[in-house]
């Protein structure tokens, strides 16, 4: 029992977990979810912009990280909607072309606004950071720019009010090129690997908040009464990292007891 | 002058981009946005070489019927099949959106999701209480798990101030000192790129 403890079989593991993550999902605990001081600042800063604001949406992220940031996507661009203001949407990766127009799809689209109006994609701008630069100086040298009404007043990134990225990786590309050449102010919704990275940033000022994976964007939902898929998935993460917990602890248990007999064994 | 030209190149706009930062002169700054705009060029070109790489590579092994080439004919198939219909029918179609939202997302989000598993299972083994070191990491651990799920507030109303507290305070403070750090050692390599210093970018046998 001792060694089943220590080492568990993986396979044991792994079905636990799927059963931790599968019921809750099913079978909602209705947990509540306490509000992080980076969500409410987001969240009120976006909620305070006028409505000639002009907000640049950067969807940084392929497939891969859908699962922790295609919610907090979808949540700012719903508010950005019910706000009314004017929206660009640009991707910097090639695979995040389609969830940028799903996104626009259940925010913008289904919120009755006109595209070209309220809202544009601007497409794909290739180079990641160099692109980034090249926006610096002319958006039509990155990205075709339509003649449309919302472009109007709208040449390079400077001209935006707001500058919103979401990344599966550093954000330092945006804090060089945008904040610091431009002073745009900057806000991060990033994967929970990364988020530790972006804590300075912030507390430096050069980042309004950093909000973190699938847990901040299940609080967006709650504080802006946005609905979406976030918070449904809150008991589920809640009840894996909960089961975690138990098994280190019981591996840990089971260390002490094997370490114990081998420990009393060595006294002379 | 195999190697001379492409270093002379390097120099010349590392060197362009740096002056740009600091000086203020027409000039200068439209040959800098030029230059910076050709680099997006570059990007989306080589984006187009890679696919044609990836072909010939794959080809290849189909071709020579080497290990792994029913993979390859797959990877082969499904790369034309997703390129030509984007370009005849458009990303807006379903025949596309059907490639993407059933093959390509799913299949990453999966290889994603796989990741929980690993880590859940090397966690189990490995966090263990050896000495005070790996019980403060332990500790650490438990509390941000705790901290990043609704489930923690049920257990104590303060675990999420705890977790911010880890979050801002202690890991914060060792970020920065990796991001100063990381930042010079960027600056000190890309100085010897753009001086000439160093040419192992270039790659190749030196002649």
């Amino acid at each position: 029992m001792r060694s089943g403890l220590l080492n568990p079989d993986r396979r044991v593991v792994y079905l636990l977990l799927i059963i931790a993550l599968t019921i809750p999902l099913l079978k909602p605990f209705g947990m509540p979810i306490p509000i992080s001081e980076d969500t409410r600042t987001a969240y009120a800063y976006i909620e305070g912009m006028d409505p000639g604001a002009r907000v640049l949406l950067s969807i940084d992220y392929g497939p891969s990280v859908v699962a922790e940031l295609q919610a907090q996507c979808i949540a700012f661009l719903r508010h950005l909607a019910r706000k009314g203001i004017r929206t660009y949407v640009i991707t910097t990766t090639p695979d995040g072309v389609p969830l940028a127009a799903a996104a626009l799809t259940e925010s913008f689209e289904a919120a009755g606004k006109r595209e070209g109006i309220d809202y544009i994609y601007l497409g794909y701008v290739a180079g990641q950071e160099a692109g980034l630069a090249a926006m610096g100086d002319s958006l039509a040298s990155v990205v075709e720019v339509q003649n449309k009404p919302i472009m109007e007043g709208i040449g390079k990134l400077s001209d935006f009010t707001l500058a919103i990225a979401l990344r599966g990786d550093g954000v330092l590309m945006w804090v060089r090129q945008a904040y610091t050449k431009y002073n745009v102010p900057l806000l991060f919704s990033v994967t929970a690997v990364v988020a530790a990275g972006t804590v300075p940033y912030v507390q430096a000022g050069q980042a309004i908040a950093s909000l973190t994976s699938n847990k901040c964007a299940a609080e967006y939902e709650v504080l802006g009464r946005l609905p979406g898929k976030a918070v449904a998935t809150m008991d589920a993460q809640s009840s894996s990292h909960l089961l975690i917990i138990v098994l280190i602890m019981l591996g840990n248990v089971g260390y002490y007891l094997t370490k114990r007999p081998k420990a009393q064994e060595a006294r002379p | 002058m195999k190697r001379q030209f492409p270093l002379l190149v390097a120099s010349v706009t590392g060197l362009l981009m740096i002056v740009d930062n600091f000086v203020k002169m027409p000039a200068l700054n439209q040959a800098a946005s030029t230059v910076r705009t050709w680099v997006v060029i570059i990007a989306l070109i080589s984006l187009a070489l890679g696919a044609v790489n990836l072909l010939r590579i794959h080809s290849a092994r189909i071709a020579g019927r080497r290990a792994g080439w029913v993979y390859s004919m797959v990877l082969c198939s499904t790369m034309l099949v997703t390129i030509i219909s984007g370009l005849t029918v458009g990303q807006k179609h379903a025949i596309y959106r059907h490639l993407y939202d059933g093959i390509m997302q799913p299949g990453s989000s999966t290889a994603m999701a796989l990741l929980a598993f690993f880590v859940a299972s090397a966690a189990v083994r490995s966090f263990r209480a050896r000495n005070v070191e790996a019980t403060l990491l332990l500790g650490t651990a438990i509390i941000l798990m705790l901290g990043n799920a609704p489930v923690g507030s049920v257990i104590y109303s303060g675990m999420p101030r705890i977790s911010a507290w880890f979050m801002s305070i202690p890991s914060a403070a060792a970020q920065r000192g990796l991001i100063i750090t990381s930042a010079i050692a960027f600056i000190a390599i890309n100085l010897r790129n753009i001086l000439g210093f160093s040419s192992e970018w270039l790659g190749g046998s030196k002649d």
